[in-house]
């Protein structure tokens, strides 16, 4: 019999043997979470997408296909393109090899490189990327080689990664977590992902009034149309129509960053071969129709048509070969086409390209052209306002760019730049330096593969890794994106929720966050079941960064739609049009026209479809959208769009009418009823109801307990804070080399909790510890949200943490560019060298450190010697002296693990340590905790235990908080849970709660309240309580319950500041900023303002200028100066250090400038500069205390020309003119520039 | 990931109950809080150390180098069988 498989239904309860035996044996077969694989799939469906192994064309084959052939030339440029040689060159394919150690190694026994040993050694988790070329000269044999483009990183569990479809038991095996997700690329050694961005919906046309279209030109209108087409490789091209102040519509596109315009009448008699009056129907409607009583319509058209007589193009080769004309440099086509190709690949690459983008037929070339009619009668429906403007920050209009997807387009680009501009390059300068060289001469055929394509920049790898490390997007065309940068992001594993969070985050873009309007911010209902309303961080990225809701899926592939024109003809859509949508209403599919019906049919054609996709078996799959849209009075334009291809989101939900599950696009759902429960089904109008209410909730938001009891945005702090606990990353830590990871030494899992707890295996990754909680203000150090942690709870090890740090040391250049064959150091002691027994017993004999040594400020981590070969070629080395790598951090720490990195090739001495650093953390003063509920607070006191309230039960509080922290914040849930908490615990239940499940006729807390009395606690989960100081009872009785703790990240020990003097900015004299390099905290205006507010003069001087840049500096006083004074220089004292007197040079007279010399007259003390210059007079110095930043501001002023001088008292003035009265009293003790 | 020594909010040892109830909840069919109640723990702060306890040094004991844990494990095979 063959062993069960392993369950994988989960409820809320602890199972608790089940997870034992699941940790200790992992099952062989599968995993116990799908859940959680379902959540990170989209990434890996979009990478698997490129290099398909179904037997299905994959995106990079499409691509290849849309790449095409490129043409080259050789001899004189300005021959007769008949006269010379023509090569053509295509990629026949392109593969990418699982990763593996270089051939070049020879002691690997195993050649895989799995994704733990990139982790370790800091490396990227790459394979081996080789095209195909073939090329013909002149039409001849083709021939062909195979090149290597470099190695491309390979996201983890995707087709192309050896851990895909490993069960648990066999990543557990190979270092991994046991529910090892994947979906993420390793970068030297860091976990990256492509975020998941939102963009707008492919092959729909989108009404759009944006007042910046008018900037595009004279009588140019607010009105267009936008339509993202994508191809079958999911690169896009955007089309936009824009409507003109006299009925006419321009065509505009953006190729390769420039934006063209092209009258869209030259774009439709391009495409087939046509007449005035078939686009006049086109747009309109036959004769007898009722479109043709709008006149609005008819008079605009009239115009388009009119005006494009001007150009003299009647057929269709006349305008393709016009616009070849102009479009030739543009599309940067070869010589060898003619006009008329040129025109016909514009139309290929730029014009609506979902409906035709390779071996474009003229069937495909129809359907463009009804599409781009019917698009101009939707802009002209816009702007006589039948047709409402679509919003494009709804959801409804919106799909999402995978991670995997860009990067195929990112490798598409690379491809084609290889071949066309990099390629063409190479060729020129080849036949530059060889000039009677031919395509058709044998050198030529040896050198092409090799000599030639070595000097193109063929080593796509890199520039994929780089866009991988960076997010940076180095692109010639934009990818038809609104950003450049901020595509990657690190998957940081601070906590699992944190982790996981990652994968399900869908960004609005980097543009908008720029965007002073906060309308794309805005949740919209649209959203509803999508994007979770409760998950979106607070502060500059909210409402740009959402969170896919859990149930959300993002389809990552075409379903199979073949048999629904066929359908649709059946259930009576037909060929006749006309612009009334009274008369008739669109049927599109992805993005073409499939026929038209009347506005009643539509529905009757909906509906059927619905029922036929939901039952099954007649050919109509489930996932496709049937975004039907009803006639309104201007409304949507009406129609059924539907959508079938990937990229788009869909959710689960119960079709009534069959009780099956259908799936929902977002741009069907807003004309759909579904009901949120069962309760609230309307018969006759719903057609659909919510599996759950929870399913519009992200993962994390799903695991606050009870938060429909909650304020809304305290729900929205837990899915903040729960991503910044200090939990369990994971447990295969001992193979991960993260820079920081963050531990919690004995997590616990919540006693209350929803079932998607278990469903997400969080228990896997405990996140927290379930603390009993006293709400009571008892100390004095409970206010203003800070708690009190009982001693002895901390001592016993509550919440106790731990951090892990890496640092890597690398004796190597860490240049990329030039890597060094020699190698100059090696690590361990220099043969011979004096070494201090304090310093030599850090470490071990080779050098490294001992594992388990606790190391300290100051303290050695390593040593390293230089070297050289001698000369038979071994390292020695030759100055007998050892550096030191050191610890630098002011923590002490204990060197957790040693790690030896060798290189690739596994022929190189030792030249990279990566060394792992453990730093316990328990809690101190000043540490963050909270509650699931948005309930921050700062350990203020470890309060001894003796000291403590205790119950009558003998039960002492873990931590204590002020009952204060509750009024204004309303988060019942927390109460619940505190009653939920100690029931079960009583009971030995875990609690479900899952939010909605109460109503007002059965309460929580009755539900709660029973379960207490039951166990013999109060009802309302009160106790009675006594002093721990007086041991007397509390007037009142005191809520106490069981809340599950959560320790944040942020602790003291990473932000406290100190400093009384330290390090200074040398041209101010102020303190310098920074925490770790010892730095003062800005007392800033505000503060000041304050300071001056309290009238804490002492203070405020003591702030501002006595801590920061006080300073003593001469000043003359009769020239009012620091700028003109010197210390004179003694001929018989030398140069002893001593306060000498200082003069002013300004106001004292150069003893050989004195005309008449006679020293018997002088009056005063000669003295001397440092040149030996004799100078009389200028004593009237003195010391004053300022500023430093005052005589900084003084050079700075005398560096513009601008001269101060200061009054240090008022006697001092030097006045020019009358004297005036005196200054005001205040101001005389002070120095005042004059 | 090992069961604390002592319980967090009272110091009653807890230490050495983790394996005891796994072992009457698996052997014994009980449920957690009869399980509980056998066990001695009377207050809820005990209760939940036991009850909610992640015994997570089982999986980290996978990960450890040159498969340490098997040996163990192997080892304490021996021992049983020589007994």
């Amino acid at each position: 019999m063959a062993p069960e498989r392993t369950n994988t239904s989960w409820d809320h309860e602890y199972n608790t043997i089940r997870r034992e035996k699941l940790f200790r044996n992992p099952p062989t077969d599968r995993t116990a979470y799908p859940a959680l694989q379902l959540a990170v799939d989209p990434h890996i469906e979009a990478f698997n997408a490129l290099f398909r192994n179904d037997g299905k064309p994959g995106l990079l084959d499409h691509a290849l296909a849309e790449i095409g052939t490129k043409t080259f030339l050789d001899g004189d440029e300005r021959a007769a393109p008949a006269s010379r040689n023509k090569l053509t060159i295509r990629y026949k394919s392109v593969t990418l090899q699982k990763s593996q150690v270089p051939p070049s190694n020879k002691f690997a026994k195993r050649r895989e490189i799995f994704p733990a040993e990139c982790r370790e050694r800091h490396v990227s988790y790459r394979g081996k990327l080789t095209a195909v070329f073939e090329y013909r000269v002149n039409d001849g044999e083709p021939q062909e080689f195979a090149r290597e483009l470099g190695q491309m990183p390979i996201m983890v569990k995707s087709n192309k990664c050896h851990l895909e479809n490993n069960p648990p038991a066999l990543l557990v095996q190979r270092k991994e977590e046991s529910e090892e997700l994947g979906g993420y690329f390793i970068v030297n050694g860091i976990e990256k992902i492509i975020r998941l961005l939102l963009v707008n919906r492919r092959n729909f046309p989108l009404a759009i009034i944006r007042p910046s279209f008018t900037n595009r030109g004279p009588s140019y209108t607010p009105y267009g149309i936008i339509v993202r087409s994508v191809r079958p490789d999911e690169t896009s091209q955007t089309n936009v129509l824009h409507y003109l102040n006299d009925g006419n519509v321009t065509f505009r596109f953006s190729w390769r960053k420039n934006e063209y315009l092209v009258p869209v009448m030259m774009v439709l008699k391009a495409l087939v071969e046509t007449n005035d009056r078939e686009i006049f129907e086109g747009l309109v409607g036959p004769p007898n129709s009722k479109g043709i009583e709008n006149t609005f319509l008819t008079d605009r058209v009239e115009l388009l048509l009119r005006t494009y007589k001007t150009y003299g193009l009647y057929t269709k080769t006349q305008t393709r070969a016009y616009l070849g004309e102009k479009f030739r440099v543009v599309l940067g086509v070869p010589d060898t086409m003619s006009d008329y190709e040129v025109g016909t690949e514009f139309l290929r690459k730029i014009v609506l390209v979902h409906l035709g983008s390779v071996d474009v037929t003229g069937e495909q070339d129809l359907d463009k052209f009804k599409m781009l009619l019917f698009i101009c009668r939707k802009l002209y429906a816009l702007v006589a306002g039948d047709c409402a403007v679509d919003n494009p920050d709804a959801v409804q209009n919106q799909e999402i760019l995978l991670g995997g997807f860009l990067y195929g387009m990112v490798l598409k680009e690379r491809l084609e730049e290889l071949i066309s501009v990099s390629l063409r390059a190479a060729l020129r300068d080849y036949l530059g330096r060889n000039p009677t060289v031919a395509f058709t001469s044998s050198t030529f055929a040896k050198d092409f593969p090799l000599a030639i394509f070595r000097r193109t920049n063929e080593n796509i790898g890199n520039s994929l890794e780089y866009f991988l490390s960076t997010g940076n997007l180095q692109s010639p065309s934009g990818l038809d994106l609104q950003q450049t940068s901020g595509f990657t992001v690190v998957a940081e594993k601070l906590n699992f929720l944190r982790f996981i969070s990652h994968f399900r985050m869908v960004h609005r873009g980097s543009f908008f966050a720029q965007l002073k309007t906060t309308t794309v911010r805005k949740l919209l209902p649209e959203s509803w079941g999508f994007l979770c309303p409760v998950h979106t961080p607070d502060g500059a990225p909210c409402g740009l960064l959402n969170h896919l809701a859990h149930k959300c899926k993002i389809m990552t592939d075409s379903v199979d739609v073949s048999a629904v024109p066929g359908a649709a003809m059946e259930l009576g859509v037909n060929d006749y049009s006309s612009a009334a949508t009274t008369e008739s209403v669109v049927v599109m599919l992805d993005g073409r026209i499939i026929g038209w019906c009347t506005p009643n049919g539509a529905k009757a054609v909906a509906d059927t479809l619905r029922h036929w996709k939901v039952q099954g078996g007649h050919g109509i799959p489930v996932q496709l959208e049937i975004g039907y849209v009803p006639t309104s009075k201007g409304g949507s334009y009406p129609g059924i769009y539907m959508s079938s291809r990937a990229a788009r989101m869909v959710r689960p939900v119960k079709y009534l009418p069959l009780g099956k599950e259908d799936f929902v696009g977002p741009h069907e759902q807003p004309y759909m009823s579904i009901a949120c429960t069962e309760g609230e089904v309307i018969p006759g109008d719903s057609t659909h109801v919510e599996f759950d209410p929870t399913n519009i909730l992200s993962i994390l938001a799903n695991m606050t307990p009870f938060s429909d009891f909650n304020q809304s945005p305290r729900n929205m702090y837990q899915c903040q804070m729960g991503k910044q606990t200090m939990g369990t990353p994971g447990t295969a830590i001992r193979y991960r080399t993260d820079n920081k990871m963050y531990r919690l030494q004995t997590g616990q899992t919540p006693i209350v909790r929803a079932p998607l707890h278990n469903t997400y295996g969080f228990d896997n990754f405990p996140n927290g510890t379930n603390a009993v909680v006293a709400v009571i203000s008892y100390t004095g150090y409970d206010m203003d949200d800070a708690m009190i942690i009982n001693k002895s709870a901390h001592e016993r090890g509550f919440g106790h943490g731990t951090i892990y740090k890496t640092k890597k040391i690398s004796l190597k250049d860490d240049t990329r560019t030039r890597t060094s064959k020699t190698i100059t150091k090696m690590f361990g002691f220099a043969p011979g060298s004096a070494v201090r027994a304090s310093d030599r017993e850090m470490l071990d004999a080779d050098g490294l450190p001992y594992v388990g040594r606790l190391v300290r400020e100051g303290d050695i981590l390593c040593a390293w010697h230089t070297v050289s070969a001698d000369y038979s070629g071994q390292l020695i080395n030759r100055d007998g002296i050892t550096h030191w790598e050191r610890y630098k951090e002011a923590e002490d720490a204990f060197i957790e693990e040693v790690r030896v990195i060798g290189s690739d090739t596994g022929n190189e001495p030792l030249q990279t340590v990566s060394i792992k650093l453990r730093i316990p953390r328990s809690p101190v003063i000043g540490d963050k905790f909270s509650s699931r509920h948005g309930q921050k607070g700062v350990c203020s006191q470890k309060w001894p235990a003796v000291d403590m309230p205790f119950s009558e039960s003998g039960i002492q509080p873990d931590v204590i908080i002020n009952p204060h922290a509750f009024p204004s914040r309303m988060t019942i849930g927390m109460f619940v849970e505190s009653l939920a908490g100690k029931a079960g615990a009583l009971h030995g239940l875990a609690q479900d709660s899952t939010p909605f499940k109460f109503d007002e006729e059965n309460t929580a807390a009755d539900y709660f309240g029973h379960q207490l009395m039951k166990a013999g606690y109060n009802y309302h989960g009160n106790e009675p309580m006594y002093s721990g100081i007086t041991g007397e009872e509390f007037a009142c009785d005191i809520y106490i319950g069981v809340v599950y703790y959560q320790r944040l990240r942020h602790m003291v020990n990473d932000k406290y500041q100190v400093r009384t003097t330290g390090p200074v900015v040398p041209t101010t004299g102020q303190p310098i900023k920074g925490r770790k390099k010892g730095g003062g905290i800005r007392v800033g205006e505000m503060e000041r303002d304050a300071l001056l507010a309290h009238g804490t003069a002492f203070l405020l001087q003591d702030r501002l200028l006595n801590c920061s840049d006080y300073t003593k500096s001469w000043i003359c006083r009769d020239c009012g100066s620091f700028l003109a004074v010197q210390p004179t220089v003694s001929p018989f004292i030398g140069k002893r250090k001593q306060v000498g007197t200082v003069r002013c040079r300004n106001c004292a007279m150069r003893l050989d400038q004195i005309e008449g010399l006679d020293l018997m007259k002088l009056d005063g003390e000669i003295w001397e500069d440092g040149q030996g210059v004799q100078w009389i007079g200028g004593e009237n110095t003195t010391q004053v205390a300022v500023p430093g930043a005052l005589k900084f501001l003084d050079v700075e002023l005398a560096a513009m020309g601008v001269k101060l001088k200061y009054r240090v008292d008022t006697k001092d003035a030097i006045r020019r003119g009358p004297l005036r009265p005196a200054a005001p009293k205040a101001l005389t003790n002070g120095m005042v520039a004059a | 990931m090992i069961i604390p020594i002592r319980c967090f909010s009272c110091g009653k040892v807890t230490g050495d109950l983790w394996e005891k109830f796994v072992k009457l909840i698996e052997e014994e069919n009980l449920t957690d809080g009869d399980a509980l109640d056998q066990l001695g723990c009377k207050r809820y702060c005990c209760r939940r150390m036991v009850m909610t306890h992640v015994d997570l040094i089982e999986k980290l004991l996978k990960y450890t180098p040159d498969g340490r844990n098997y040996k163990k494990i192997e080892m304490q095979a021996r021992n049983q069988e020589q007994r």
